[in-house]
């Protein structure tokens, strides 16, 4: 087909678009919603840690609460800025994902601290490693993927990688945050194997979604 | 296209792209005409002269139709596009393989057309030379006698032969390394 065909046939009948919903607006839509599923199914299934009450006096929990929020926020909002063509999330932005990631790190000293832990038997470190916990992460990373997934449908990426990379980091660290009001042990040997380290992986996975879902 | 025009064909685009956005027809069908002859310039000096220009001129405006919604009207609509049109131009390199097989370097055909035909006959080459034409294909054939028989520009030729000049440039430059093969395995 000539170049004038095509042309032609893309500008007739052109018809209105609908611009894409702000970031913030579909921030907030896509939170209220994955909060909405997840107070569901700790309400209806689950429930929540018996020790919440304590925990919430505990200034590690908190700061752990508070970076993986914020690292919820930040790549959001980085997924949705690099999923329109040519627009890029601040580099600060970036910065700060990666120190968010080791603030969680230096949040796990912080546990290893309170409660000291001298038989770690890195032989069996695979043991560590706890199935359900790790299910459960990624059960809520994936409602958090589906549901900011939907919302970033309508760009239409240029940078498909980082936008897949972004969206599965800030779904785990939203997995995470859920894991974390359900799951009642404090071990950081516990939290590093079976709520960080799939958090990570699921965050690589996002580079893969990228590569195979977000091109057009 | 100076710095000035760009910008000013910018501005220009950015509101055409804006009444496109509202559903304007004829401001999106000569923003897509205008744009395109940007975007041949843009992709030649980016990649060189490309057999497939024609693809990634088609792929990119498909791709603007298809994102136009994204376009933020605060932005500028150049680098929108061009972003677009780098992402496709990558894609359709990704799918295919190395750009290098779709590209042909001037000095090649350069290198072609001053071979000395005085030069062929004293090393007693020229029947050898003409032997292995007859045996090119048709195309070839055509697109060699065009360019070095009669002097014609690849624009020229490409315009008798109604094919691109990036498919005229290729098929030339296949012709010419046969018959360098050619040559060099007679003189082995």
């Amino acid at each position: 087909m000539k170049e004038s065909e095509i042309i032609e046939r893309l500008s007739k009948n052109l018809s209105p678009v609908e611009p894409l919903w702000p970031m913030g607006q579909r921030l907030l839509f896509g939170s209220f919603i994955i909060i909405s599923i997840s107070l569901f199914v700790f309400m209806r299934f689950w429930g929540v840690r018996d020790d919440l009450h304590e925990q919430l006096n505990n200034i590690w929990f908190l700061v752990q609460m508070g970076l993986c929020a914020s690292l919820i926020v930040i790549g959001v909002l980085c997924s949705f800025k690099f999923s329109i063509p040519r627009v890029k999330p601040p580099a600060a932005w970036i910065f700060g994902m990666i120190l968010l990631h080791m603030g969680l790190l230096i949040c796990l000293l912080g546990f290893l601290k309170t409660d000291p832990h001298e038989h770690i038997n890195f032989q069996r470190f695979w043991n560590y490693f706890y199935m359900p916990c790790i299910r459960a992460v990624a059960l809520f990373s994936l409602v958090a993927v589906i549901i900011y997934g939907f919302l970033i449908r309508r760009s239409l990426t240029t940078y498909p990688l980082a936008t897949g990379f972004f969206l599965f980091s800030a779904a785990a660290a939203f997995g995470v945050f859920a894991v974390s009001l359900y799951c009642g042990s404090c071990d950081p040997i516990h939290i590093l194997t079976s709520h960080f380290i799939p958090m990570i992986l699921f965050s690589g996975l996002g580079l893969i979604f990228g590569k195979i879902f977000l091109r057009w | 296209m100076g710095p000035e025009d760009t910008k000013n064909a910018d501005l220009r685009w950015k509101e055409a792209m804006i009444l496109a956005q509202a559903g304007d027809e004829n401001a999106y069908r000569v923003l897509l005409t205008e744009f395109s002859v940007y975007l041949r310039k843009f992709i030649t000096k980016r990649f060189g002269p490309l057999e497939a220009m024609d693809d990634i001129v088609q792929e990119t405006l498909l791709g603007i139709h298809k994102a136009r919604h994204t376009f933020n009207p605060s932005l500028s609509f150049l680098s929108w596009s061009l972003a677009i049109c780098r992402y496709k131009s990558a894609d359709y390199f990704r799918a295919r393989g190395s750009r290098k097989e779709f590209a042909i370097g001037n000095e090649q055909l350069d290198l072609f057309a001053s071979v000395d035909e005085n030069s062929l006959e004293e090393e007693g080459k020229l029947q050898q030379l003409k032997d292995a034409i007859e045996t090119l294909p048709n195309t070839q054939k055509q697109i060699l006698k065009f360019m070095k028989f009669e002097d014609l520009s690849v624009r020229e030729t490409s315009e008798r032969m109604k094919m691109s000049e990036g498919a005229v440039r290729v098929s030339a430059h296949r012709a010419y390394e046969f018959l360098k093969k050619t040559l060099l395995k007679g003189k082995k």
